[in-house]
């Protein structure tokens, strides 16, 4: 018994270990990815929330919100303390609401339903967060619309490639879904 | 097993879609005259009719931060920080425009002449 607890422990510090690079990889990855014509420089697709999701699905919410935090750290070392803030509040937000719609036994939302959502909520906690910082509401009608289309844009492609990679990323949690 | 798509995601995507054509409407108001805030730490610091501009000319509202003005727009043209976010938000130009320099906290923002600040205080 008292192996299978060690084995199981070190199981899950190595898979967020392997997801936090993941996630640190991927929103990297979207940085090369030149900005869409007619959206708001910085608006980026969210990669990494597939990663946070697919924990908050298939491994735990605590896996969830530590990979959350590693993505905040690490923007606050490369990008800055306005940088980590955003993502800290943005990437919070979005896997409390991932936690919420992936590990409810109800099914009413399909994964795009959801993708969208936690897209969504990420958007809405920077904003929220940049009006703080700034310490000017008006954000909110100058970015608000444009963020929530894109959301919708993002939040349908990371809630496609998360049910297809589900089947096979799930085989190395111990949760068969 | 979740599915992909289901009804209810159709609901999501257009309660969204709703809410954003709501926070529009505030930026729909008829084009009059153009009216750029320039806001540091959360206090104007200074308003410019845009359409009274003649000639172009820059100030910088903080160090390092330079805000270039011209007839009927406005724009960032340097910056301290590293992404640069608020330069390449382009030239504002048209009512509810936004752009954020957000780690020096300084927000350009533009509005027409109907709701403009009922009072300002320095």
């Amino acid at each position: 018994m008292i192996m299978k607890e060690k084995r199981n422990i070190t199981r899950r510090v190595a898979l967020v270990g392997v997801m936090g690079a993941l996630a640190l990889a991927l929103s990297y990855l979207e940085t090369l990815i030149p900005a869409f014509p007619g959206f708001p420089p910085g608006a980026k697709p969210g990669f990494s929330n597939i990663v946070t999701m697919f924990l908050a699905s298939c491994s735990g919410v605590g896996d969830a919100f530590f990979v959350t935090l590693i993505k905040a750290l690490f923007a606050g070392i490369t990008r800055g303390f306005t940088a980590m803030l955003m993502s800290g509040a943005g990437g919070a937000l979005s896997t409390a609401a991932a936690c919420i719609l992936l590990r409810s036994r109800k099914n009413s939302l399909g994964y795009i339903g959801i993708g969208i959502i936690c897209a969504v909520c990420h958007n809405i906690g920077q904003l929220i967060t940049a009006c703080l910082i700034s310490g000017t509401p008006s954000l909110i009608w100058g970015y608000g619309p444009l963020l929530l289309l894109f959301a919708v844009i993002t939040g349908f492609i990371t809630g496609t490639v998360l049910k297809v990679i589900m089947p096979y990323l799930g085989r190395i949690t111990d949760i068969k879904k | 097993m979740k599915k992909l798509f289901r009804k209810n995601d159709l609901i999501v995507i257009a309660v969204i879609l709703a809410a954003a054509l709501v926070l529009l409407i505030p930026n729909l108001s008829k084009k009059q005259s153009l009216t750029a805030t320039v806001y540091a730490d959360g206090e104007i610091v200074k308003i410019i009719n845009l359409d009274e501009v003649k000639e172009s000319y820059t100030f910088s509202p903080k160090d390092g931060t330079e805000i270039c003005v011209e007839n009927g727009a406005i724009y960032f043209t340097s910056a301290v920080c590293r992404d640069k976010l608020c330069v390449k938000s382009g030239k504002l130009y048209k009512n509810g425009q936004t752009a954020a320099c957000l780690p020096e906290r300084i927000v350009i923002s533009i509005s027409s002449g109907e709701n403009s600040p009922d009072m300002l205080t320095y």
